[in-house]
């Protein structure tokens, strides 16, 4: 049979977080009364546990994102229940060879500002017109060229403050896209055109990119970049200020 | 359809919490915050396998824990080599430390911990668990919540008492600011 004396490990580290019973904490505090390198380890770890209360502790009172609130309690579709989507997937089957199923699937599609902006970012959406790929500083060129394209008083940002110039304006029919290179010559794209008169904000990842939509009673903004999320929230912010200035 | 109120706002009140122990766990901001974003998807998608309500903290833990280990699985064969003062500079700005040197061993020597080793250290000194609710949250026997922890500590001591900085890598996503 095993010295009740003896004190592993384990029992040394549930001494410091209080979690053994009352009588073999009796025996863990004799030991460190007689020992004294061992009263001295253990003032370290408890030293260790405090120092990691009062380094990390004070990381949780930093203000949180906005949209982290936002998306926990934007509105959402209600659940389906797998009754109800069988029965719906049946009758989709039924009719899916009718021409005006794939005719209002596009309209669906097209409603969808993010993937028509994504679609001017990759270049498959037909454009109007191509106003500049130099980069050169013809800013006040740009901005008539973009309130005309959108019918919206705005302005293109200048994103220089994160290292991001600006690359292009490409025009679609009452749209716009505005091109910017970043320090890795990565491309930055913000798409604006009139808003429908509801407000959006959102941020998520779609077709591998991380993509912000910001959207007011006047103008709708997509942006889409290869960047974390935290980037993200600056370009957008520096973004939206920037055209609403 | 409003989501239930209940679960957003007990969702948004674990946050702050949430985010401490993703920045404090990953030990770089930026992939904290996309963390606890894809956390936040997550749990909104997965809902409705949320069983106790009073279990949300340690749910949205696990799920935030297991979203970086896929990370780090993901950046093992890219990842970059991180400085491990950028979080001990950030730290700085937002926790008053009488010695802030000691505190940049100290977050130094934390960051070359294992994951493992972090998160159990973690829940008992700053989310303040029981070895009971540990052992919940990590689904492991009582036992090895015991065991592993002593090995965290003493892992953590040698860390310390070697006070070497160095570079370390920790995974960052593809993505470049």
């Amino acid at each position: 049979m095993s010295d009740p004396r003896l004190i592993n490990d384990e029992d040394l580290h549930a001494y410091i977080d209080g979690a053994l019973s009352e009588d073999r904490a009796l025996v863990v505090r004799q030991a460190l009364a007689e020992n004294a390198a061992l009263a001295e380890r253990v003032a370290l770890f408890e030293a260790d546990k405090a120092m990691f209360k009062s380094v990390y502790g004070p990381l949780a009172d930093r203000p949180l994102p906005a949209e982290w609130t936002l998306r926990a309690r934007r509105r959402t579709r209600p659940r389906m229940s797998l009754g109800l989507a069988g029965a719906i997937a049946a009758t989709l089957l039924v009719v899916a060879g009718s021409p005006l199923v794939w005719q209002y699937a596009a309209v669906l599609k097209g409603a969808d500002v993010v993937d028509v902006a994504l679609d001017a970012r990759e270049g498959t959406a037909p454009k109007a017109e191509l106003i500049a790929t130099d980069g050169s500083p013809k800013v006040e060129r740009y901005d008539t060229a973009l309130r005309q394209a959108t019918a919206s008083n705005v302005r293109v940002p200048d994103l220089s403050r994160m290292g991001y110039r600006l690359a292009g304006l490409h025009l679609y029919d009452k749209a716009a896209e505005i091109l910017y290179r970043g320090p890795q010559n990565q491309l930055y794209t913000l798409y604006v055109r009139r808003s429908d008169g509801t407000a959006r904000f959102d941020q998520f990842a779609r077709r591998g990119l991380r993509v912000c939509i910001w959207q007011d009673d006047q103008i709708t903004t997509v942006m889409a970049g290869d960047v974390s999320a935290a980037a993200m929230q600056r370009l957008a912010t520096l973004s939206y200020t920037g055209l609403t200035s | 359809m409003t989501r239930a109120p209940a679960f957003a706002d007990a969702l948004v009140a674990q946050l702050p919490g949430l985010r401490r122990y993703a920045m404090a766990l990953v030990g770089n901001a930026a992939l904290a915050d996309d963390l606890v974003q894809d956390c936040i998807e997550r749990a909104l998608g997965q809902e409705a396998q949320l069983r106790e309500a009073e279990r949300l903290a340690g749910w949205l833990r696990r799920i935030l824990y297991h979203l970086y280990i896929d990370e780090i699985r993901r950046n093992r064969r890219r990842g970059r080599e991180q400085d491990i003062n950028e979080l001990a500079d950030n730290l700085e700005l937002s926790a008053p430390a009488p010695d802030n040197s000691a505190m940049k061993e100290f977050v130094q020597a934390v960051n070359r911990l294992s994951a493992e080793h972090r998160q159990i250290l973690l829940l008992v000194s700053v989310e303040e668990l029981s070895y009971r609710e540990i052992a919940d949250e990590l689904e492991i026997p009582l036992g090895t919540v015991m065991s592993r922890l002593a090995r965290a500590r003493e892992r953590l001591r040698e860390l310390m008492q070697s006070r070497t900085a160095e570079i370390i890598p920790l995974p960052e996503r593809k993505r470049s600011p």
